[in-house]
């Protein structure tokens, strides 16, 4: 596999490994015969208390902008197709899980 | 080589780095929080801020699912399977938005409690995402692009194992829609 197709699919995996990176991990790419894999090498994270509940905030208004853009799209393809939008969940339709 | 066999080799690299980088972040990372004020549990805000990261993550993965499915809209085999897939994508971003919200509410006090609430919204995203998958998502006619379609899934799938991972109490059984392969 030429170096242009490893580039290609390591930025293809680059979402997929976002996750490490979020939580403090270090992304190395790995070969294992022609194809191109990553392994994520984990560490300790120190983050000072203000920090972590700003960063953690800001993550959340993302994550919610995320949701709400996904909803926004299904909802306009109903409507395109004729039908009503989603219709809101109950707000506390949560219950612990059983093994 | 042909662009197919691109495509099924990225599918077949994802889920295979999703399986190596779930376990080992759930089982190594450590998160430390200093200068917690009297009365915070600084344990708690790490695994509140954990949980943010992931969700963060969530988030993205089930954005970028709902787009792959609405732009294959031609690759379902009926209309009215298509509609049924992105309602119960649709219930899946409602989830997690509603996740979003919740975590945004218990920065500071996040035990026992609020973690299995938490694990409560995992375990109906997991169930929502599975629908979608039965429902329609394996029913795209393209096998490459249903192979594309299905590495997001397990994406996604990994995201909540691990913040289920990252927050569930101790003792706590793995729910059923929790403990499947990627």
């Amino acid at each position: 596999m030429s170096p242009t197709n490893n580039l290609s699919i390591l930025e293809s995996i680059a979402g997929d490994v976002q996750l490490a990176a979020l939580v403090g991990g270090q992304v190395v790419p790995i070969i294992i015969g022609t194809v191109t894999a990553v392994k994520v090498l984990l560490q300790g994270e120190t983050i000072e208390y203000t920090v972590a509940l700003s960063t953690g905030a800001d993550r959340l208004d993302s994550a919610a902008t995320n949701f709400q853009r996904a909803i926004d799209l299904i909802n306009a393809e109903r409507t395109v197709a004729g039908l009503p939008p989603l219709e809101p969940l109950p707000t506390t339709p949560v219950v612990p899980p059983e093994g | 080589m042909d662009s197919k066999m691109v495509l099924r080799r990225k599918a077949w690299v994802v889920l295979f780095c999703l399986v190596v980088f779930t376990f080992q972040t759930v089982a190594c990372h450590k998160v430390t929080v200093t200068g917690a004020p009297p009365g915070v549990v600084a344990p708690e805000v790490a695994a509140w801020y954990q949980a943010t990261g992931a969700v963060k993550t969530w988030s993205d993965a089930s954005l970028g699912l709902t787009q792959s499915a609405i732009n294959l809209k031609a690759e379902f085999p009926s209309a009215d399977v298509y509609q049924k897939t992105l309602a119960a994508l649709g219930k899946e971003n409602q989830l997690g938005l509603q996740t979003a919200e919740y975590l945004k509410t218990v920065p500071q006090h996040f035990g026992n409690t609020e973690q299995i609430k938490l694990a409560g919204y995992l375990d109906q995203g997991l169930a929502t995402l599975d629908d979608a998958t039965q429902v329609g998502l394996l029913q795209i006619k393209n096998a490459d692009e249903k192979a594309v379609v299905s590495a997001a899934v397990a994406s996604l799938r990994a995201s909540l194992k691990v913040i289920f991972a990252l927050v569930k109490p101790a003792g706590t059984p793995v729910p059923a829609s929790l403990s499947g392969g990627n």
